[in-house]
């Protein structure tokens, strides 16, 4: 019998697992309709942060969080579809903190009118990244990551709408007029008006859209032909299949036509997940869709659809890398340091700080791809090394994560104030006028350049290291080469990126406040509620510079939370086929008691 | 004697917190926060000095986990002292209260976010001189650029922004290559070795065996990978055009702290894991780093004599003594090293001094061009006198300071290059060290004229200056923020062996390793006509060591 069958009857367990999830989409439901009935959007924030401290609540309350066993550690306690272990619960906890920061970095006056529906959406494009965390299916695996990609069109649309419909303010729900807003007016440079700003987020919407849904079908072509050499839409189903086949054909090449085939559907995965990834060679709309947007759309961009990516990329390498052979390294090496490469250096010409956030965005993905082409390599323990390939692009992710959402958050903060702040040189001065955003800042810049003693110091360790192991291990020279050639491709960028990151820290700190007097003259938004935004944006940047700083001093607890989920998602299906049994069998109750069929 | 060590690397950083909270926009507040945490590290720095025993062990040696994992696999924070970074460390402490001196009233802008960019640059110099962890050594290396980019950026003179920027490009474009060669070696390590470990005492006893090294080719290429940081960070010739930039535009306390130590964190990484841990590689590579140190010695000093800028020719004169300090290093012998390192304080001292020396005239005059002034010995004569002094130690008057370290590390080059190289290189080497001699003439040339035209002849002042009544000479604060490096000057130059001897346990057994390293690698090659004068290369002669050879490996706790 096929146990894939039995694995998608969905019970009460299942239910209860994805609590969490479901009180998010409930909560987004539930704004939705009340947004309707309020009047302003005052409560909407509150709101949206009450959702996600009660999705926090459930997650922590859940049964499983508390028990370390190692059958837990395995990733292969789970209940339906949902996998329950430390790989999915460690990434639903990342998603969910960095849900509270996309709500607390949206700006006052967002999406207008329209504000209830923007914080749901947001709650569920935290939703949604949570689902794909926990799935173990291929459908529900599509399903998560539609749920992220649908909200995240009408976000885009959103962002730029609210500043051209008139904010109401909460004093007395006096619309404000619209030539008081900022951009008011074209006249000053670089500031798009609010016909021009929808018309550009129209733009960045419907190039979104369009690629998108095109990765989304390359990445459904992909499923298929995993399903079409395992015959199940279950990861340790399609895994025990894959790797029973190349085992008894004696290796991939004398394996079934359709197994065979098995590379070219992790080609067209990678390729589609490289939209979410933004990485080459899916990275041609980051650019231009973070420009057109706005500060924190773009920050909830460059994250959430990366995190998805990775998580379900990790997922999917994991279970099929038996069958991928050098395939599967060849591709993510080529692509890692095309991807780092190409974002780095177009990233130094640009004078928009979100093209060129965008830029970094794109190194960013490349450098993730390193991990994954560590983990996918000729050695898959990486001869001893301090930490495997997942690990190290999982916990690379958080810390690039925090640091991007937190310069994000800081450009929210710092156009509330002077109006939209979008050229490099706008940033001048701040350091004098806002110190802990300047300082902030300047921590995220340098974690992203991976200075020590900060969490993308942490991070580069981790994936470089992983490269030199398997190039100084005993693997045939032409494999350890490559692997080399990863490694210096991935040093020689940290050194170019430093030339963009340190710009931007640069123009805080040595220049004098020019381009910002230009800026004192618009009034802030939305009278004083403008102010609790911006006090907001300021937390978000604030608590984001805190947490790469003591990331940074005190990585120990991150480093193995991230080691304990590598090893949780990479366990048994290729090492040990006696496990796949036993996963893929539903254990339906919290005492991981085997259900008998 | 650990934990005064671990406050000792840890006091600035509280300093700096204190500074910046106490001094945001409150000068004396933040400097007089700044002085006596500088001072107290001094003080704890001083005791840590005087009770270090000697000898190969490392000193007041601690290690905490750091990135967790299992077991001993993983980052520690291993502290400790061994004789390569015991006046290195003590340096460091010394000329940061320089520093502080010599910016009490020059630093009006910020002054809170300077005084703790000064203290947190500190604590990277004191952690990277007694990190004893591969990878915590690469993150005092790498996080000292973060204060200095800031402090050379935000007070530095008119191009302080390409400045700043082009001095952490160069140094982090190096320093990357670098942290991949630590990291072969750890996993190289690993492979030969069985176990994984970060700790530089395991790996550099482990290394001492010739069976764990890595095979020649692999060996070249970390050799050369982690030359990359250290030559940009020495600099070597061709790598140093970041440091004149840098230098000139540095404010006055950067400069001193910039030539007087971090670039030794250079060549200390340099003695540290290319000699310590790929001796062969170093065999294979001595002709070509040796040219580039003599080309650096002589190009350095060519390219002084022609500048206007005080502070430029001062910044060129230590890509010609850096090349020195190279030379001895290169030696691969007891009195190289010996020399090299004694050249590399010596260096700090007097190079240290300079530039606070020209801090103090910039501080008067608001020039630096040579040309604006002249016979100021009749204005100022302290700052002569300790200007003078400064510049006699750097060109080497014997009985100072620099006198004692070029002798050591020329008597070093020399009996590398007559008693042991490989006939081919032969005439090579010995034409490069006497070339380097030369050098020394070239340095007594630029300097005197320097101090010449500066401070005798007839009195020229900047016209711009209004009321030249006012201008007086040192302070007794400024005269405080020379002295003691003034009293070293003498001290060493008089009395080497203070300095020497402390360091000769760990420095003699890395050359003793590395130089029988390079002998046997040379002979292996089967080097036609190897000579070598028995009994002198392979044990060396040491000034101040005990004589006898070492074979035991350095061991800590």
């Amino acid at each position: 019998m096929n146990p894939s069958y039995d694995v998608l009857t969905v019970s009460g367990r299942t239910v209860q697992q994805l609590l969490p999830e479901a009180a998010l989409v409930l909560a987004a439901v539930l704004l939705m309709l009340g947004g309707a009935f309020m009047k302003g959007a005052a409560l909407c924030r509150p709101l949206a942060l009450l959702a996600l401290a009660l999705a926090a609540l459930f997650l922590a309350g859940q049964p499983a969080a508390a028990d370390p066993t190692a059958q837990f550690a395995r990733e292969s306690w789970r209940v339906g579809p949902v996998f329950v272990g430390d790989y999915s619960l460690l990434l639903r906890w990342v998603a969910l903190v960095l849900g509270g920061f996309y709500v607390l970095m949206v700006p006052p006056g967002a999406g207008g009118l329209l504000a209830a529906e923007y914080f749901g959406t947001l709650l569920l494009v935290v939703s949604g990244t949570m689902l794909v965390c926990s799935a173990g299916d291929l459908v529900f695996l599509f399903l998560g990551l539609e749920l992220i990609s649908i909200p995240t069109y009408v976000i885009l649309y959103l962002a730029r709408t609210g500043e051209s419909a008139p904010v109401v303010d909460d004093g007395g729900g006096v619309p404000v007029d619209s030539w008081y807003m900022p951009g008011g007016s074209d006249e000053r440079p670089g500031s798009p008006g609010p016909v021009k700003a929808a018309r550009w987020a129209e733009e960045a919407t419907v190039k979104y859209f369009f690629l998108s849904l095109l990765s989304s079908s390359l990445l459904l072509y992909g499923f298929s032909f995993l399903y079409g050499a395992a015959g199940s839409m279950d990861l340790p189903t399609i895994g025990e299949t894959l790797v029973a086949q190349v085992r008894s054909a004696g290796g991939l090449a004398s394996s079934p036509m359709l197994t065979r085939l098995v590379p070219l559907g992790f080609l067209l995965i990678v390729t589609g997940l490289a939209f979410k990834l933004a990485a080459v060679p899916f990275h041609f709309y980051a650019p231009d869709v973070y420009q057109g947007t706005s500060h924190a759309s773009a920050g909830l961009l460059a994250v959430a659809p990366k995190l998805a990516g990775l998580v379900v990329l990790i997922r999917i390498t994991a279970v099929i890398r038996p069958a991928t052979g050098d395939f599967a390294w060849q591709v993510l090496a080529v692509m890692a340091i095309v991807s780092m490469t190409w974002g780095n250096v177009m990233a130094l010409w640009q004078r928009e700080i979100r093209r060129m956030l965008a830029y970094s965005s794109i190194a960013h993905a490349g450098y993730l791809l390193i991990g994954l082409a560590v983990a996918c390599g000729p050695v898959v323990e990486a001869g001893g090394g301090p930490i495997d390939g997942f690990s190290a692009a999982i916990f690379y992710m958080i810390a690039y994560s925090l640091a991007t959402l937190g310069a994000f958050a800081a450009l929210v903060h710092l156009s509330g104030r002077d109006g939209d702040v979008r050229l490099v040189e706008q940033l001048a001065g701040v350091a004098k006028s806002a110190p802990a955003v300047a300082l902030s800042f300047a921590v995220f810049m340098l974690s992203l350049t991976g200075i020590p003693p900060l969490a993308g110091f942490w991070g580069k360790l981790g994936l470089l290291s992983g490269a030199v192991a398997v190039a100084s291990s005993e693997v045939e020279p032409s494999g350890a080469r490559w692997f080399l050639v990863l490694a210096i491709a991935g040093a020689v960028n940290a050194a170019i990126g430093a030339g963009y990151y340190l710009r931007l820290a640069g123009v805080m700190f040595f220049r004098p406040t020019a381009v910002c007097e230009a800026g004192q003259r618009h009034v802030p938004q939305g009278g004083h509620r403008a102010q609790a935004g911006r006090s907001t944006a300021w937390v978000a940047t604030v608590a984001a510079g805190f947490l790469v700083l003591s990331i940074g001093v005190v990585p120990a607890p991150f480093l193995q939370a991230a080691v304990r989920a590598g090893q949780a998602v990479s366990r048994a299906p290729r090492e040990r086929p006696a496990d796949i049994v036993t996963a893929g069998m539903p254990i339906d109750a919290v005492d991981g008691r085997a259900r008998q069929p | 004697m650990e934990r005064v060590l671990w406050i000792t690397v840890l006091l600035p950083l509280a300093g700096a917190v204190l500074a910046m909270l106490l001094g945001w926009s409150n000068a004396p507040a933040a400097r007089w926060t700044a002085l006596v945490a500088s001072l107290t590290v001094l003080l704890l720095a001083t005791w840590i000095l005087g009770t270090y025993p000697g000898g190969e062990m490392v000193f007041a040696f601690s290690s905490l986990p750091w990135s967790g994992g299992p077991a001993d696999v993983g980052v520690r924070l291993s502290l400790g002292l061994d004789g390569a970074g015991i006046w290195l460390f003590g340096l460091s402490s010394l000329l940061l209260v320089t520093a502080v001196l010599v910016s009490w009233e020059s630093i009006a802008d910020r002054p809170g976010l300077f005084y703790a960019l000064l203290l947190i640059l500190e604590t990277g110099l004191l952690g990277v001189f007694t990190a004893q962890d591969i990878i915590l050594f690469y993150v005092f290396f790498e996080f000292t650029l973060v204060p200095l980019f800031f402090l050379i950026g935000m007070w530095g003179s008119e191009e302080r922004h390409w400045a700043a920027m082009k001095f952490f490009i160069f140094t982090l474009a190096g320093s990357v290559l670098t942290f991949l060669g630590l990291l072969v070696l750890v996993f190289w390590h690993a492979r030969t070795c069985g176990n994984m470990t970060f700790s530089m005492i395991q790996l550099t006893a482990d290394f001492a065996d010739p069976a764990a090294r890595m095979p020649l080719a692999l060996q070249t290429w970390v050799f050369l990978a982690l030359f990359a940081g250290f030559a940009i960070k020495v600099p070597l010739f061709p790598f140093h055009t970041w440091l004149p930039l840098a230098h000139v535009q540095a404010p006055t306390a950067g400069s001193v702290l910039l030539a007087g130590v971090l670039l030794k964190v250079g060549t200390y990484g340099f003695l540290r894991f290319n000699l310590g841990m790929l001796p062969e590689a170093t065999a294979v590579c001595m002709p070509w780093v040796l040219s580039l140190a003599v080309v650096g010695i002589l190009y350095g000093a060519w390219v002084c004599l022609g500048q206007q800028d005080i502070k430029r020719l001062i910044a060129y004169s230590s890509v010609s003594h850096l090349g020195y300090c190279m030379l001895g290093l290169l030696a691969v012998n007891r009195l190289g090293i010996q020399g090299g390192s004694l050249q590399m304080i010596n260096h700090g001292i007097s190079t240290g001094g300079l530039f606070a020396c020209v801090g103090m005239l910039y501080d008067r005059y608001h020039t630096r061009r040579i040309a604006d002034v002249g016979g100021l010995a009749r204005r100022l004569p302290r700052l002569a006198f300790f200007m003078l002094l400064f510049a006699l130690s750097s060109i080497g008057l014997p009985g100072l300071n620099g006198f004692a370290g070029e002798f050591v590390l020329l008597l070093g080059a020399f009996e590398r290059a007559w008693t042991a190289v490989p006939a081919d290189w032969m005439l090579l080497c010995r034409v490069l060290v006497v070339a380097a001699v030369g050098g020394i003439v070239l340095g007594a040339w630029y300097m005197l004229w320097l101090v010449q035209r500066v401070f005798f002849g007839p009195l020229r002042e900047p016209l711009s200056q209004q009321d030249h009544a006012r201008i007086g000479d040192l302070s007794l604060r400024e005269v405080a923020a020379l002295a003691p490096l003034a009293v070293l000057v003498v001290w060493i130059g008089l009395m080497p062996s203070t300095v020497l001897v402390p360091m000769s346990g760990t420095l003699d057994s890395i050359a003793d390793r590395a130089g029988a390293a390079v002998a046997e690698s040379w002979q292996r090659s089967g080097e036609v006509g190897f000579r070598q004068v028995a009994g002198i290369s392979r044990d060396g002669v040491s000034l101040a060591g005990t004589g006898e050879r070492r074979d035991d490996v350095m061991s800590g706790k």
